[in-house]
């Protein structure tokens, strides 16, 4: 042995460097499989990640259930015999009331009936019987905006859901109140401007048996309803986050139609999918041009080259979040949008689509695809947003000057000031339901 | 020693290609570095292959005379096309398109390999494990 390391000084160094690569190679290979095993454990987990996320949600839900019980409502909730059908609302409020009583999401459900100014707690029970025909309770109705009004400023109402069953008809006993029924709806939901809530209306018709109160009392006072449908809304208002896990987890389905006010995510997951599917796959990224995650691991910072050529790639969203009628493909076609300061983006037309059965996609509801033409020399944000939808088209057509008679389709009165005073108390414009940024570099 | 080849390969392919692939987060991600290593590795496997088993003055496989400069010089070229190959297979299981960059990679993973022989070579041959080929490729 000696003989080799006496003979040749020059070994020496040899050996040293012998053993500096050998020692790097170890050091590199072993903090490699390091990387590459953080690397799939992340690729594993991160499917898991809303699942736990899930779990660790925070408190379940506290709901208040408000029934206006008044005169005009007593004909959505007529006594049944063995013979007659339930009503829509009948069948509709049961079911609302039983899932917001026993859903796993919800941790205390309070039942409440709008009497008189304040309203009145009562038991599951009970407030089921009054939905089946118990309505001998029933008083002279307080007018909308004071109902509503009393509702939140139930103490804790503000941190809760709170849930609203009435026809909303409003019709101010002082006649010169009928030009400020916007303002009076706004200023009743200060508590809705101020601690940023959302409201979600589901509207629906249902037969109504008994006496209908309109707001115009000319030329009759009241009307005999025999079975005719009348509409009825219900109401959700409470912290954005838990009014559309309400709506999602808790509300039966089947509402004719919605509206969202400040229906605003603070986050939804999202991330470009560069290197999660094979190549051949349509969601593998297209165009001429490429892309690609800056750190080669999954992020939202990429980076671009050949823009000019085209680059396209796929972005999954998860809405589970979104209302369902926010999560169907033809409205997230329609009204997502991307933007990118200084650059050309657009989304492929009707490439908004359910995730289906990509397993590396698991953790998000949906992709989109996004198509490159332009990027600014400066690193740049592209930024992927929902615009809030405005007051939805139908609350117009529900929307009547005259009550005083019944219309097929049936109308409420002044809807439209009703859901504009609504609308008023949100900023404008609505702020995005959620954004999605990513910011692009120059390759 | 990711960063590295993400930015050892690129550097290399644009000298003959100047557009990336479509696939070239797929690259990034797992591809050069992968190929990196098993080509780095595949070096210096052959290297020591060459001078420490066919030289080797206490092996008999010695006495087959692989010693002269076109014995190296085949083995350098060995290593050059396994180099392709690794490139070749590796990306393609990985899934890239197999688009013009594929190819330009595999040659510049082609050169990187016979980079990495060489260099091994000059550097391993005088180490006191008995080669026989110290005279080769060069002084």
């Amino acid at each position: 042995m000696t003989r080799f390391f006496h003979s040749r000084p020059g070994r020496w160094p040899a050996l040293a460097v012998l053993g500096l690569l050998l020692g790097t190679a170890a050091c590199t290979s072993d903090e490699e499989l390091n990387n590459r095993a953080a690397g799939k454990t992340e690729a594993t987990t991160a499917p898991a990640a809303p699942a736990t996320a899930d779990a660790s949600k925070p408190a379940p839900l506290r709901v208040n259930v408000f029934l206006e019980l008044s005169g005009g409502m007593k004909g959505f909730m007529p006594v049944n015999t063995a013979a007659t059908q339930p009503t829509e609302f009948q069948d509709y409020v049961s079911q609302l009331a039983s899932r917001t009583h026993s859903s796993p999401a919800v941790a205390d459900a309070q039942f409440l009936l709008a009497l008189q100014d304040t309203p009145t707690v009562t038991s599951y029970k009970h407030f089921r019987d009054v939905v089946q025909g118990d309505t001998h309770e029933a008083a002279k109705g307080t007018e909308l905006p004071d109902m509503l009004e009393n509702m939140l400023a139930l103490p804790g109402a503000a941190d809760k859901v709170n849930v609203v069953v009435s026809d909303f008809i409003y019709g101010p006993q002082d006649k010169s109140a009928i030009a400020l029924m916007k303002v009076r709806m706004t200023d009743a939901l200060a508590t809705v401007s101020k601690k940023q809530l959302a409201v979600a209306m589901l509207a629906s018709t249902s037969r109504f048996h008994g006496t209908f109160h309109p707001a115009v009392k000319t030329p009759q006072k009241q009307l005999a309803v025999a079975g005719q449908p009348l509409p009825y809304y219900v109401w959700v208002i409470g912290p954005p986050a838990l009014v559309g896990r309400y709506l999602n987890e808790v509300t039966p389905g089947g509402g004719a139609q919605q509206a969202f006010f400040g229906l605003a995510l603070p986050k939804v997951d999202y991330a470009a999918v560069l290197t999660q599917v094979k190549a051949g796959s349509p969601l593998a990224p297209g165009g001429e041009g490429s892309v690609s995650f800056a750190t080669g691991e999954p992020s939202t910072q990429l980076d671009v080259s050949d823009v000019k050529a085209g680059v396209e790639f796929t972005v999954a969203l998860n809405l589970a979040q979104l209302p369902a009628a926010w999560r169907e493909s033809a409205f997230l076609n329609k009204n997502l949008r991307a933007r990118l300061n200084g650059g050309t983006v657009g989304i492929v037309p009707n490439s908004v689509q359910p995730v289906k059965d990509e397993a590396a996609l698991s953790a998000y509801t949906h992709t989109l695809r996004l198509r490159l033409t332009a990027l600014p020399r400066e690193a740049a944000t592209l930024q992927l947003a929902l615009p809030a939808p405005e007051t939805p088209a139908w609350v117009a057509a529900w929307s009547t000057q005259n009550d005083n008679q019944l219309s097929d389709p049936p109308h409420t009165y002044r809807l439209s000031d009703i859901v504009a005073g609504v609308r008023g108390a949100f900023p404008t414009p609505l702020p995005p339901v959620f954004t999605a940024d990513f910011t692009l570099t120059q390759d | 020693m990711q960063s590295f080849f993400n930015w050892l390969y690129p550097l290399i392919v644009s000298w003959f290609y100047q557009k990336k692939s479509v696939s070239f987060g797929l690259y990034k991600a797992e591809v050069f570095n992968s190929v990196g290593f098993y080509t780095l590795l595949l070096a210096l496997a052959l290297v020591i292959v060459f001078y420490f088993i066919f030289n080797n003055a206490r092996i008999s496989l010695n006495r087959l005379g692989w010693s002269r400069p076109t014995h190296w010089l085949l083995v350098w070229l060995a290593a050059a096309g396994l180099g392709a190959l690794v490139a070749y297979q590796v990306s393609t299981q990985q899934g890239v398109a197999p688009d013009a960059y594929l190819r330009y990679f595999i040659v510049a993973n082609t050169l990187v390999a016979a980079l990495w022989f060489l260099l091994f070579s000059l550097l391993l041959k005088r180490l006191p494990f008995g080669s026989q080929a110290r005279a080769v490729p060069f002084l």
